[in-house]
């Protein structure tokens, strides 16, 4: 039996280096990695392996983006479910910690030619304030996505809007669906999606001024100092986004060129792992929740 | 020390004159990165990358850093065509490296100055322009760059006269290369040991009798040697079999090492549980084999410091251990710099995309590693 935790993660595939080295390496599990390219397929590549194969299993864990906090929430509330929602935006917010931030800020001073790094901060309080400042340039980019992504939510509760009707069944004795078939299918699909968006169009999240308004809302909600100084803005904004404000900043002050927004993913990755610790850096510890559930199997 | 770049022309087929082979194993600091994968498909020349930095740096280490089966002659080390092959390595050596090579010199009573060099460019060229070596030609820059290339097989001189103890071997480094095949492993086994393992009315023999390429005999005597430490001491230096033991479960699990046991003809063996079972050296799958090569010769050669080449870490392995063992050999000594290839998709993905030098086929890919 094997047993696979399958991951998003395009390109560098940050999400399962940072999988296989903070749960499956830090645990010593029996877990290989499947990694799914990109923020589709998981379900795909986990029906895939499962059915491949009737003894495997396949855990999946995904990126939580702007949905809310509650959500993700919900996934980690059954140890015995198989798909799972980091709790942070994505991987990136795990290793923005400003703990971490400050572990590689002392790498890069001790590095050689590091003196550029000098200015940087060297509390984690301080490394906290950088993070807040950095963020305050994205706070409206901020409101904007959680308006996006919660009108879309709304938009999928009540159906959805693309136009897909499911192949019919061919008629006894042929091996494709025919005329007869296909045209109270296609008809059908018609009417349910003029249907749905019969019913999207009055919803009153989607007027100009309910969306100014929550967006309005929103952005006040995150330019209260509040949103910054208690952490929240690390574990909801874009990583990525964080992270290429940080990269920029690293730049502003002569970081070397070949320290970019990955290479500088991978060595806030590099730092982290030694001083890594289940329930030490995060509180509540997705790392160390998702190496328990695989430990089950 | 460390390999911060590599320059390679008419090696084989790497490089020429014109466009050389470059490998960088700096990262985005500048700092040498504790592993680069070397990744490729057959015949790309991944090992051979590794055979010409063994052979450019071993006539000046005076180690065996080559594999057994590598044949050094103009006719399989020069491209056809060319007169000479070339590798200049770019070496670096930390101050306290620089400091203990210095005070090795001292206690061997050798007159060179250790120069205050933390980066030494050596360059090797082969055959020797002067006719003098069947070696090459080495040339350092600093000139006496050399002698902080000197510092292990010094310690290896003075180990015998009393002056340093082992754990010398962990303040400076070598290279050391894993073929396929793992060879290269050897163990002189104490007196005392050898009397224990060949029954006391064998006299053991002279050192050269009683050196072993065998895992099997090493690993008894490695775990004869843990149950009474007294008669071999070895201060500073860490107990080599609780350490197998503990790299083995780490990377085998279930699997363990249970030691040394006396059969029922009264001859040592080696046990090993699979959770369930017990069995004996015999029993090891070639995985588990592999593993055991690379752990015991870890252990037993003192690695440290050095540049550790490997060919094809996954060989033999199930991706579970690959991975086990990709994490786990960059740890097993103190500041190692590790090169690796492999074919593996499953290593290649298991470190940031700066560590690995991706060699496609080698005729497209002259230059890669970092800038």
């Amino acid at each position: 039996m094997a047993i696979y935790l399958v991951c998003e993660g395009s390109g560098p595939r940050l999400d399962e280096r940072a999988l296989d080295a903070l749960v499956i390496q830090f645990h010593n599990l029996a877990v290989l990695i499947a990694s799914t390219g990109g923020k589709s397929g998981q379900g795909a590549v986990c029906a895939y392996l499962e059915n491949r194969s009737p003894h495997d299993t396949a855990i999946s864990i995904e990126d939580r983006d702007y949905r809310p906090l509650a959500a993700a929430q919900a996934t980690w509330a059954n140890h015995a479910g198989k798909r799972f929602t980091w709790r942070r935006h994505e991987i990136e917010n795990y290793l923005l910690h400003p703990r971490v931030v400050l572990a590689l800020f002392d790498d890069l001073r001790a590095a050689p030619g590091g003196a550029w790094a000098g200015p940087l901060p060297v509390t984690e309080a301080d490394v906290s304030g950088l993070l807040q400042t950095l963020a305050t340039t994205r706070l409206e980019d901020h409101a904007a996505e959680v308006t996006r992504s919660e009108l879309v939510q709304q938009i999928n509760g009540i159906g959805s809007l693309s136009f897909g009707p499911p192949r019919p069944a061919p008629p006894p004795g042929a091996h494709a669906p025919g005329q007869a078939q296909w045209l109270p299918a296609l008809h059908h699909e018609a009417t349910r999606l003029c249907h749905t968006c019969n019913a999207v169009a009055p919803l009153p999240a989607l007027q100009p001024v309910a969306i100014t308004a929550r967006y309005n809302a929103l952005l006040a909600q995150f330019q209260n100092p509040l949103f910054l100084t208690s952490g929240d803005f690390l574990i909801d904004m874009g990583g990525k986004e964080l992270l290429g404000a940080l990269s920029r900043h690293l730049h502003g002050l002569g970081a070397p060129g070949r320290l970019d927004q990955h290479v500088l993913a991978d060595e806030l990755l590099r730092v982290l792992i030694p001083i890594y610790q289940p329930g030490a850096i995060y509180q509540p510890d997705d790392f160390a929740e998702l190496a328990a559930i695989l430990a089950q199997y | 020390m460390k390999l911060a770049k590599v320059k390679i022309e008419n090696f084989r087929h790497l490089g020429d004159a014109r466009t050389p082979l470059l490998l960088d194993f700096t990262d985005a600091l500048g700092r040498v990165r504790d592993l680069t994968l070397l990744v490729g498909p057959n015949t790309s020349g991944k090992t051979t990358i590794l055979d010409a930095i063994a052979a450019a740096l071993g006539p000046s280490l005076e180690m065996p850093t080559l594999r057994p089966d590598f044949e050094r002659s103009p006719r399989t080390i020069v491209r056809r065509g060319a007169l000479h092959a070339q590798v200049t390595c770019w070496l670096r050596f930390s101050p306290q490296e620089i400091a203990s090579a210095r005070e090795i010199f001292r206690l061997a009573e050798l007159t060179p100055t250790v120069p205050d060099a933390p980066e030494v460019k050596l360059t090797w060229t082969y055959p020797d322009p002067r006719n003098q070596s069947d070696y090459g030609f080495s040339q350092c820059d600093p000139p006496l760059g050399w002698t902080l290339l000197k510092g292990r097989v010094q310690v290896a001189r003075l180990l015998a006269t009393g002056r340093v103890d082992w754990s010398w071997f962990e303040r400076v480094g070598g290279v050391f290369t894993f073929d396929q095949e793992r060879t290269g492993l050897g163990k002189t086994i104490s007196r005392q040991v050898w009397n224990i393992i060949h029954g006391t009315e064998e006299t053991a023999g002279g050192k050269h009798q009683r050196r072993t390429t065998d895992p099997r005999t090493i690993l008894i005597a490695l775990a004869l040697q843990a149950l009474v430490p007294s008669i071999t001491p070895q201060p500073q230096v860490r107990d080599e079999f609780p350490l197998i033991q503990e790299r083995y479960a780490h990377v085998c699990a279930p699997r363990r090492i249970v030691g040394a046991v006396k059969d029922d003809l009264g001859e040592f063996d080696i046990y090993f549980n699979d959770g369930q079972h017990e069995y004996r050296y015999e029993g090891l799958s070639s995985g588990e084999k592999q593993v055991l090569l690379l752990l015991i010769r870890f252990a037993a050669e003192h690695i440290h410091q050095s540049v550790v080449l490997i060919d094809e870490l996954e060989l033999n392995e199930h991706p579970l251990w690959q991975r086990k063992l990709l994490h786990l050999v960059p740890r097993m000594g103190e500041r190692n710099q590790i090169i690796a290839t492999t074919h593996s998709p499953y290593l290649r993905d298991a470190v940031p995309p700066e560590a690995v030098v991706d060699l496609g086929e080698l005729g497209d890919a002259r230059e890669a590693g970092g800038e």
